[in-house]
């Protein structure tokens, strides 16, 4: 291990940046990540849709220009998905849905540049950390990976459950109301240990459960929309005219700690399958709303709650590698792709490519860093024609979204029935928007609910039903630990205030 | 950049996704054509599983070889979820004329009639089969480091500690899961049954040794196998997989008569004229005689099958029956 650390380390980027940046592998990473940019720019349009799609087409190519291009696709659409959070309050994956709370907050107050370009840097740093971490531990955090089983993953999101209650803006009830209700909606589906249909009404199309996307493109996306087009007439959509589009002095001095604690904790989490980069978003929200001096702000505009998730998701996305380089396990759909792309090239995933295929290994980690730096260079110049898109008058602008979103949800799996459903949701956001219930817990609770019964089940199959088993292990444990010690943490000072409180009284 | 500009960006990118949108379309509104000149426009492939499954990549790769040789695109169309039974209902429901084809799977036709009260198609009525492109193996396998080296020891370990030992396997009413359920009973062996999500979920597990043995598809394994990272035990099939010479079969392994695969083969929606089948059969079977095409499914750790229609659909026919009676036997609730 120590050997890993040293000098090899430099000879092994530079082998790694003599690959990636030949005329030809510079050309495919720019393709990659600029598509990647598009089509996560486009809302529900994913990078699993486009690898696959582009998976023939980079058979003609060599082995090593086809997965710098597909990886650049994948971390391009992890960027290009943080502008329509922020610019129309639509996520298009899982891990923008946080940097719409604030981000989107900040578009409205005339700050969509600031919010942006917070999001490229913060992105862009996390970026050049996760390339440094993976080069550097690779070997190592992929054992971590290994080590989370059921009873790590249901601790974990017991966890992030808990504090899926720090995105509550407004009442705390209504917050746990909503997690509720995700929790419900994510029973409608198969039951993975029994085959059991539950819910689904003899329609097929929810056998698999109900798709993440379609809620959260129905109940932001749609429901802003039809929100929007009840305020028009009373009220401009853009409160304040537009300020400067870079970051003030003062947005820089508070955007660092939080890019700094999102990009580690971002690495950490992004290397577990499932969730990852998800769980690390938000776990940084939550950090972020309890250090920052400007707690009250988050949720109105704060800039700390875009340049931490941003810096998360980011530095999660590219962590995820990981496992599949070192492992040949993939912690995504994407990266499983990649996988297959790998395969068929004549390459076998797993420990062997490191020692194998050297060049191909540090090419394609080089490349990382090179399409990040791209991708800062595309998207900076790119804010003042985003931020433009703030000025289009909305009547111009929503039949637009209205489109894209419909288009995005189809490609899902080019099913009609998506529509419906984000269309519905769409109607349910409005409602909920009128009683000031908020989408983001309740689509935490769609997203880890089900997951959590999953890991929960196979936890105690595996213990044979022994339930000491997320005591046992030593991970499952201290995870636990922590979640107690946060429930502590808000309910102690509450019984201490209700105490003073009624001794005031008395 | 002003406004218009943005707008004009906006109006030529939805053209281009209304021109793919048409283009799709295009292969389910096209008229009827005569069968002699099959075929006069682009075929529909629809697959019930999303891109960059096992499925899908030979689905490509036929579909390529198909445009090539038949001088029209062959497009494959995929419509992932509710186990493959939209895309069926979607090709029940087309035009018979050869335009619109069913990459058909074991899972979708031969399984799904035995674990459903009731299905939106019927597997024998609704669908004509056509040939066969893939055969797939299971795998038996622990991790490299586990003391259990071959079949016989991963028996004798069961037979010693009933009930105690945990064997990965994907979702109930998957393939994987019923061959494990089928393989203990033909064993005579009590393991648990832990179904994970997706076949790396389970190696993850095979590798943490939260599971002692597990039961998947030979495709996902292959590169761990060949990396060292799990041992392989014994091959489903009744027959060796090429790729992997000294992986002994479950049958030659103690378990004699145990055989268990799947397939995935085109089939077409029922009364397509049977010249067009016909056609359609003599070139997948020419296509997986190519020996580029072998090379690639082998590496995909599949099977290269042949066969005409008839024998195809009496595979299935079989199969029904086969699987009827593994969910008889492992006493799953038909849903």
């Amino acid at each position: 291990m120590a050997r890993w650390v040293t000098m090899d380390l430099f000879a092994n980027l530079y082998l790694g940046f003599q690959v990636a940046i030949t005329p030809l592998n510079l050309l495919y990473c720019l393709i990659g990540v600029f598509v990647g940019t598009l089509i996560g720019v486009l809302p529900g349009l994913g990078p699993t849709a486009t690898i696959a799609m582009l998976l023939p087409t980079s058979f003609i190519l060599p082995p090593v220009s086809a997965l710098i291009m597909l990886a650049g696709i994948y971390y391009g659409a992890q960027y290009g998905g943080s502008t329509t959070s922020i610019l129309v309050n639509l996520p298009g994956e899982a891990a923008s849905i946080v940097t719409t709370l604030d981000g989107y907050q900040m578009a409205l107050q005339g700050r969509a540049g600031p919010a942006l370009a917070t999001a490229a840097i913060g992105s862009f740093f996390a970026g050049t950390f996760a390339t440094v971490v993976i080069a550097l531990f690779a070997p190592i955090l992929a054992t971590m990976a290994l080590k989370f089983g059921p009873p790590e993953y249901f601790s974990l999101m017991v966890l992030g459950l808990l504090a899926s209650v720090v995105l509550a803006r407004g009442s705390l009830l209504k917050a746990i109301g909503m997690i509720v209700l995700g929790l419900i909606l994510g029973l409608i589906g198969t039951d993975i240990n029994s085959g059991a249909l539950r819910y689904t009404f003899g329609v097929t199309e929810l056998m698999d459960g109900i798709g993440f996307v379609q809620v959260a493109m129905g109940m932001f996306g749609i429901g802003e929309i039809l929100l929007n087009l009840e305020r028009e007439a009373a009220a401009p959509r853009i409160m304040q005219a537009i300020s400067s589009l870079m970051p003030t002095r003062e947005d820089w001095r508070r955007m660092i700690s939080p890019i700094l604690r999102g990009t580690i904790l971002g690495s950490v989490l992004g290397i577990l399958p499932g969730g990852g980069p998800l769980l690390a978003s938000f776990a940084v929200y939550s950090v972020e709303k309890k250090l920052s001096k400007h707690s009250g702000e988050f949720g109105k505009g704060a800039i700390e709650g875009v340049a931490g998730p941003e810096s998360a998701n980011n530095a999660g996305a590219q962590t995820a590698f990981i496992p599949m380089l070192t492992l040949g396990i993939p912690a995504t759909p994407t990266m499983a792709l990649m996988i297959g792309a790998m395969i068929i090239e004549g390459i076998q995933p797993g420990p062997t490519v490191m020692t194998q295929q050297p060049a191909l290994f540090w090419g394609i980690i080089a490349s990382m860093w090179v399409g990040n730096l791209f991708l800062l260079v595309l998207n900076l110049p790119m804010i003042g024609m985003w931020v433009r898109i703030c000025m289009v008058p909305y009547h111009l602008l929503y039949p637009a979204i209205l489109a894209f979103c419909a288009i995005g949800v189809f490609s899902l799996s080019n099913s009609v029935f998506d529509i419906y459903l984000m269309s519905l949701f769409g109607f349910f956001g409005y409602i909920f928007a009128k009683l000031e219930c908020e989408a983001a817990p309740m689509l935490l609770g769609l997203i880890l609910g089900p997951m959590m019964e999953e890991h929960l089940r196979r936890a105690m199959l595996l213990s044979h039903g022994d339930p000491m088993i997320f005591i046992r292990r030593p991970i499952s444990c201290a995870l636990l630990l922590v979640a107690v010690v946060a429930i502590a943490a808000v309910l102690i000072p509450m019984i201490r205030t209700k105490r003073e409180e009624a001794f005031q009284e008395e | 950049m002003d406004e218009k500009i943005i707008e004009e960006e906006a109006m030529k990118r939805s053209n281009l996704v209304l021109g793919f949108v048409i283009l799709a379309l295009c292969g389910f509104l096209a008229p009827t054509a005569g069968a002699q000149e099959y075929p006069i426009k682009p075929v529909t492939i629809i697959i019930g599983y999303g891109a960059g499954n096992f499925s899908d990549i030979v689905t490509r790769i036929v579909a390529q070889k198909l445009s090539e040789r038949l001088g029209k695109q062959f497009l494959v169309d995929n419509r992932p979820g509710a186990g493959g039974f939209t895309a069926a209902v979607a090709v029940k429901n087309a035009a018979p004329d050869g335009y619109t084809l069913l990459m058909a799977a074991t899972g979708t036709l031969a399984i799904s009639p035995s674990l459903f009260k009731q299905l939106p198609f019927d597997s024998v009525k609704d669908f004509e089969m056509i040939c066969l492109t893939g055969r797939i193996g299971f795998a038996i396998y622990t991790d490299a480091t586990s003391k259990i080296r071959t079949l016989q020891d991963f028996i004798a370990e069961a037979k010693a500690k009933p009930g105690k030992i945990n064997f990965g396997t994907t979702p109930i009413g998957s393939a994987q899961h019923l061959g494990a359920e089928l393989f203990k009973t033909s064993a005579g062996i009590n393991l648990v049954t832990v179904p994970y999500k997706t076949s790396p979920d389970v190696v993850v597990a095979v590798r943490a040794n939260d599971v002692q043995g597990a039961f998947d598809s030979l495709t996902p394994l292959v590169p761990h196998i060949k990396s060292g990272a799990i041992r392989a035990l014994a091959y489903t099939a009744s027959q060796q997989f090429p790729g992997l010479p000294n992986l002994p079969t479950v049958s030659l392994s103690g378990v004699s008569g145990y055989e268990f695969s799947t397939w995935s083969g085109l089939a077409a929606p029922a009364k397509t004229p049977r010249t067009i089948i016909n056609r359609l059969n003599r070139e997948v079977n020419a296509i997986l005689a190519i020996p580029d095409v072998q090379q690639k499914l082998l590496e995909l750790g599949a099977l290269i099958p042949s066969g005409t229609p008839e024998q195809f659909a009496a595979e299935l026919a079989k199969d029904i029956v086969k699987y009827r009676d593994i969910i008889n036997q492992a006493k799953i609730e038909k849903q």
